[in-house]
């Protein structure tokens, strides 16, 4: 198992699952519960690059087409890498951490800049 | 508003369950020629429907709306009966089988023995189709493009196992799932 | 792959069914299958191998549509009685029951058949017998619902969640006596199954075979063995055989396991034993992936006894195969059994090392050696590629950036560089360098030649970067137009993206892809040398020559070094080389102004500068010197680049068209000479001859220019010249055949343009063409080309010229079978090509 790790300058919230060992990512926050807001932003390429989409999770299956635009990262509440969006993320190799255990926070809120770092089987959070 | 026709609806919702594709993604879905979706994707666009971000259609939630009327107003009689929920059940088993497998899959880095597994899961989802295919005729769609792609990987093209940018046996699956989802009126993520 | 054209025959009212592996010499793996073959084999060569028998193929189409014949059943019965008997065992009861394996063998490996049910005998009886003889119930238990679970997958077609459920009792057993275990065990698998399946599992074992070899030959035709034979175009009446053999057990007594062994290595060819063993495990465990198999060398350490038997069988296996094997085998209670043996798959290092050896222990001829390597093989020996693996990640990964035209094969990894004076300083200092430019042109050939690797944005297959790529032999994409340079601040920008000089690329110049980062290649020559230049000496004993075209003096030393029987040059492609393209384009361009009388000297020193070197790396090798093509087509581009707006002169397309540059080169050849101090013979050659008479104008121009001491060849271009053939060879001494030219003019496709295959392969991929010029000969050519026993070619030598666009087995095959005994081939296809004629020689050869 790996430890989560001092990052100077960042703050460590939590930990949990990680899809695909890609290492340290960084992106901006951004909250995403419905199909709705899914859409808008992947009508937006250059924000997707630069976002990490937060979701409550559970069988959030239509955040995985947003893969294919390649998102800084992705962070969800609840499910398993064992899962479809496990599976395309692996695929897209995009740093995913599922069922994120927030510590010390109680929510990410839009705008947060975040770096997931995905070494092993679990994803560390940090907020910058 | 009147309701999709069935030509519109199947161009449609190949980007619905899909979310982005291109043109010819959803000719080749729908099985409709190129240059009548060509012309409905160009409608769809003037209404808001859907977007055209340089050759990757992505579906709008007023497209996304037009696709959920047409599920609601051809499937009601469905929806609610009680075989084709138990059919939902069965479906389910396999489906944890499936995405376990394919998972499989891809941490053993291709092994054989595990492909074979995703096959016949693949061929056990094609016979359990064919249970309803009478009810939803357009089903016949999934288990040709399942046929063509599980052909595919036995011919070693291993991408057509769960590569996302193909039409992969894990895609079909994928919007099989969703597709069938809808039909039962339980989009499960709203 | 290997196809088995011919079908096993059906079976007749007098068929013996079923075959024991020590009655089964003499028949064929048509019938037998492959895994019984091998089984056969061995077993008749005394190794350990448990008995079994094998109903052969002939029975597959029947068996597969009906239930089993009733007297095929019958000799079933027999047959499993004998083994009983043998094994002073019981099929289905105590006190020593007998347990089988079925599996399915077809002659040709397949997806989609029925693999293996392990431990198939099981009732109730057989259960407390085994577990009385063992007296390790967990083991019976555990043996049992291994069983179960294969039977219930491959026979009932039970879903994962039952196999589940089965397995999981596993877990939930008692630890009581057998009694109180194993009756309810059945029972509870029993009641699952009939739930599940609605069918109800058979508890009677005689059921139990009967069902697993009807699913054997079912599997035959499941859809995906059809569809995959449909494709690979595999008669469907060949059919599968059905192995029935006694169990061992990898699970029971100490030592006990199960593994995987090649006789050799089959990643380096060394003669030592490799391989995995998994301590108490049978078969479905290693693939299941829930336990780790350890390496042998771990178990010699743990059972030295073990490991040395299994040294001891690899070597009789390899006495009996001649050659390195793949073996399955399991070890109960201490005592190794083979289960399956088969040819083992290597890599192209250990496939010439393993062919060399083999040779060198008498194990096999020369002559065998040279066909268990292939020219793919050699040829990757030679030039490293991308690992395979490393390739495919690189597309999952979606790393490959940009796609252009492929100019020149090969593939390698570098670092960017723009400029080619820093590209000289980059590899200077040691780095492998791919040169990015927009264009190339005659000043920036320092930086080509100091780089690994080129690629331009614009340009085609013609452009200066790609013919001078190719002169020089590297990987070469061009025409690249997702690509811009920005010189100043030393960045490329691919789609969007920006690489700052010093990002690591990878280029593969046949495909012209390029993607990002750097991937890595298999191993190169260095290491077995010498091993692949014996090879290829036997290879030659087949008396056939290769010739291959060089630009500079390190091609033709590495040409030598890959033992080429004759160099030729080509002289445009030797001035471009040089950087002195430009004094054709001066000379070409005077002429097409109308300037008279313009001083051809300076084609003649730039000829004699670049050739004596060259001249002077060779000893004894015949060297071909081909006149500058000067036809537009070829040049247009090229000059065009160098000369912006000049029309060519009239006559450069036709072979003597402009004589005073004939000369000029014809004596800038014999300068080198006499300054190299080469002592012949050198051959002049000048392509698209069509006529006897310009053969004869052309021996007069060396007449008078070179004196007697020259050869003169004409290079055939056009059905006109092969038709002109026989006459021709009465007057020149050499003729070639270029290959690549004959198809085109036949397609009248432009000469060139075939180089680069991308447009032509997605036109093959949309059926626009049945065949594929490229690999298969045209049947015009065929009929077009004489064999060489109806010309009477005197002291004329002919020659296939096949430089610049790959070798076809089947087009060296074709002019092979015509009589022709030498063959022009790329540089990195010299060895390739001395073991592909070889082989071919030896297979005529063969009674």
């Amino acid at each position: 198992m790996t430890m989560a790790s001092e990052i100077d300058g960042y703050t460590y919230i939590g930990q949990g699952y990680s899809v695909v060992p890609v290492g340290k990512h960084e992106g901006i926050a951004m909250n995403i519960t419905t199909p709705q807001e899914m859409i808008k932003l992947m009508s937006d390429p250059q924000k997707i690059k630069e976002t990490v989409v937060v979701t409550p999770g559970g069988t959030t299956t239509f955040v995985a087409p947003i893969l294919y635009r390649k998102p800084a990262g992705i962070v969800t509440y609840a499910g398993t890498p064992e899962s479809h969006l496990g599976i395309v993320g692996r695929n897209f190799r995009v740093p995913i951490v599922m069922t994120l255990q927030l510590e010390g926070v109680d929510s990410i809120p839009d705008g947060t800049p975040l770096l997931l770092e995905c070494e092993g089987k679990l994803g560390h959070v940090y907020l910058k | 508003m009147t309701m999709l026709d069935e030509d519109a609806f199947l161009a449609l919702n190949a980007l619905y369950l899909k979310k982005m594709a291109t043109t010819g993604d959803l000719a080749e879905i729908s099985g409709l020629p190129c240059n009548q979706v060509q012309a409905m994707v160009g409608s769809f666009v003037e209404r808001g429907w859907l977007l055209d971000m340089g050759g990757d259609l992505v579906i709008q939630t007023d497209g996304m709306a037009q696709v959920q009327d047409y599920y609601r107003e051809t499937y009601s009689s469905l929806s609610q009966r009680e075989d084709m929920r138990k059919w939902y059940a069965r479906f389910q088993q396999i489906n944890t089988q499936f995405i376990k497998h394919v998972t499989d899959w891809q941490q053993t880095e291709g092994d054989s023995k595990v492909q074979d597994r995703v096959i016949t899961t693949v061929e056990r989802l094609v016979k359990l189709i064919g249970e309803i295919e009478q009810l939803v005729p357009r089903y016949t769609g999934y288990i040709r493009r399942f046929e063509r792609s599980s052909s595919a990987v036995d011919q070693g093209n291993r991408d057509f196992v769960c590569t996302p940018t193909v039409d992969s046996l894990h895609n079909i699956w994928f919007e099989f799932h969703e597709d069938f989802l809808a039909v039962l009126d339980r989009p499960r993520d709203t | 792959m290997n196809m088995v054209t011919e079908a096993a025959t059906p079976t007749r009212s007098s068929t013996k069914w079923v075959y024991p592996f020590d009655e089964a010499d003499g028949l064929d793996t048509a019938s037998l299958g492959g895994k019984g073959t091998g089984l056969v084999r061995m077993t008749s060569a005394g190794l350990p191998v448990p008995p079994g028998f094998i109903i052969p193929t002939g029975a597959c189409a029947r068996c597969a549509e009906d239930d089993l014949p009733d007297d095929l059943w019958a000799d079933v019965q027999q047959a499993v009685q004998a083994l009983a008997r043998r094994a002073n065992r019981t099929f289905g009861g105590g006190p020593r029951p007998l347990l089988v394996s079925v599996r399915s063998g077809a002659p040709v490996s397949m997806p989609g058949m029925m693999d293996t049910i392990l431990n198939l005998g099981l009732n109730e009886a057989a259960l407390l017998a085994l577990a009385e003889s063992t007296g390790d119930t967990a083991f019976v238990a555990d043996t049992f619902l291994r069983f179960a679970r294969m039977f219930s997958e491959i026979v009932l077609g039970a879903d994962d969640d039952v196999l589940d459920a089965i397995e999981e009792m596993k877990t939930d057993l008692p630890s009581a006596s057998a009694e109180k275990v194993l009756p309810p065990l059945a029972a509870a698998v029993s009641r699952t199954l009939t739930d599940a399946v609605g069918q109800p599992f058979p508890l009677d074992p005689w059921e139990q075979l009967r069902l697993a070899i009807r699913a054997v030959f079912r599997s035959w035709n499941s859809r995906r063995a059809v569809r995959y034979r449909d494709y690979y175009r595999i008669p469907h009446d060949l059919g599968t055989a059905t192995v029935v053999q006694q169990m061992v057990f990898g699970n029971l007594g100490t030592p006990a396991g199960t593994g995987v062994a090649f006789t050799r290595d089959p990643r380096t060819g060394q003669a030592t034993l490799y391989g995995e063993f998994l301590e108490r495990g049978q078969g479905e465990d290693v693939v299941a992936g829930t336990h780790t198999p350890e390496p042998l060398t771990a178990i010699a350490a743990r059972y030295p006894s073990i490991v040395a038997e299994l040294g001891r069988v690899a070597g009789q296996l390899e006495d009996l195969y001649r050659d390195m094997l793949d073996i399955e085998y399991t070890v109960e209670d201490g005592t190794l059994y083979l289960l399956q043996v088969r040819v083992g798959k290597r890599s192209a290092e250990a496939a010439v090392r393993i062919a060399v050896d083999l040779v060198d222990e008498e194990r096999i001829e020369p002559a065998t050696a040279i066909t268990r390597v292939t020219p793919d093989q050699v040829r990757q020996i030679r030039r490293p590629r991308f690992q395979p693996e490393a390739l495919e990640a690189a597309r999952r990964d979606e790393r490959l950036l940009a796609t252009g035209v492929g100019a020149s094969p090969g593939q390698v990894s570098g670092v960017t560089v723009v400029d080619p004076a820093r590209a000289e300083q980059q590899a200077a200092a040691g780095q492998p360098v791919i040169l990015v430019r927009t264009t190339t042109s005659p000043q920036d050939l320092p930086g080509m030649l100091a780089s690994v690797g080129i690629v331009t944005a614009r340009g085609g297959s013609t452009s200066h970067a790609a013919v001078v790529a190719r002169a020089l032999d590297k990987p070469c994409i061009v025409g690249c137009g997702a690509l811009t340079i920005d010189a100043s601040h030393g960045v490329v920008r691919i789609s969007g993206e920006s690489y700052p000089e010093g990002s690591e690329l990878s280029i593969d110049g046949a495909s012209g892809q390029i993607f990002a980062g750097s991937l890595a290649t298999t191993r190169g020559i260095d290491e077995i040398g010498d091993s692949v230049a014996r090879l290829l000496d036997w290879a030659d004993a087949t008396g056939c020559e290769v010739f291959t075209r060089v630009s500079t003096v390190d091609m033709a030393a590495a040409a030598i070094k890959d033992g080429a029987h004759g160099i030729g040059v080509r002289l445009d492609e030797v001035l471009a080389a040089a950087g002195r393209l430009d004094v054709l384009a001066e000379v070409l361009g005077a002429i097409a102004a109308g300037h008279q009388g313009t001083d051809v000297h300076v084609v003649e020193a730039a000829v004699t500068a670049a050739l004596t070197d060259i001249l002077a790396a060779l000893d004894y090798q015949p060297f071909v010197v081909r006149t500058a093509d000067l036809s537009w087509e070829r040049v247009s581009e090229t000059l065009a680049e160098l000369t912006p707006g000049d029309q060519p002169p009239p006559g450069t397309w036709l072979p003597l068209g402009m004589p005073a540059l004939v000369r000029a080169q014809a004596r800038g050849v014999r300068n080198a000479v006499r300054t190299s101090g080469h002592p012949g013979p050198i051959t002049l050659m000048v392509g698209g001859i069509v006529d006897v008479a310009e053969l004869s104008a052309l021996k007069e121009i060396c007449r008078q220019e070179v004196g007697e001491k020259i050869h003169v060849a004409a290079a055939l271009r056009s059905l006109r010249g092969l038709a002109a053939l026989p006459a021709l060879a009465r007057e020149a001494d050499a003729i070639w055949l270029d290959h690549r030219a004959l198809t085109a003019s036949i397609y009248h496709y432009p000469d060139e343009l075939l180089v680069s295959d991308g447009a032509l392969d997605a036109y093959l991929e949309q059926e626009l063409l049945t065949a594929d010029p490229r690999k298969e000969v045209d049947d015009l050519l065929r009929r077009n080309v004489p064999t060489v026993d109806t010309v009477e070619w005197g002291q004329c030598c002919l020659g296939v010229n096949l430089v610049g666009w790959g070798f076809a087995e089947s087009v060296v095959e074709f002019y092979r079978a015509a009589g022709y005994r030498r063959f022009a081939v790329d540089g990195d296809g010299v060895q390739a090509a001395r073991l592909l004629i070889g082989q071919r020689a030896a297979e005529a050869d063969a009674p």
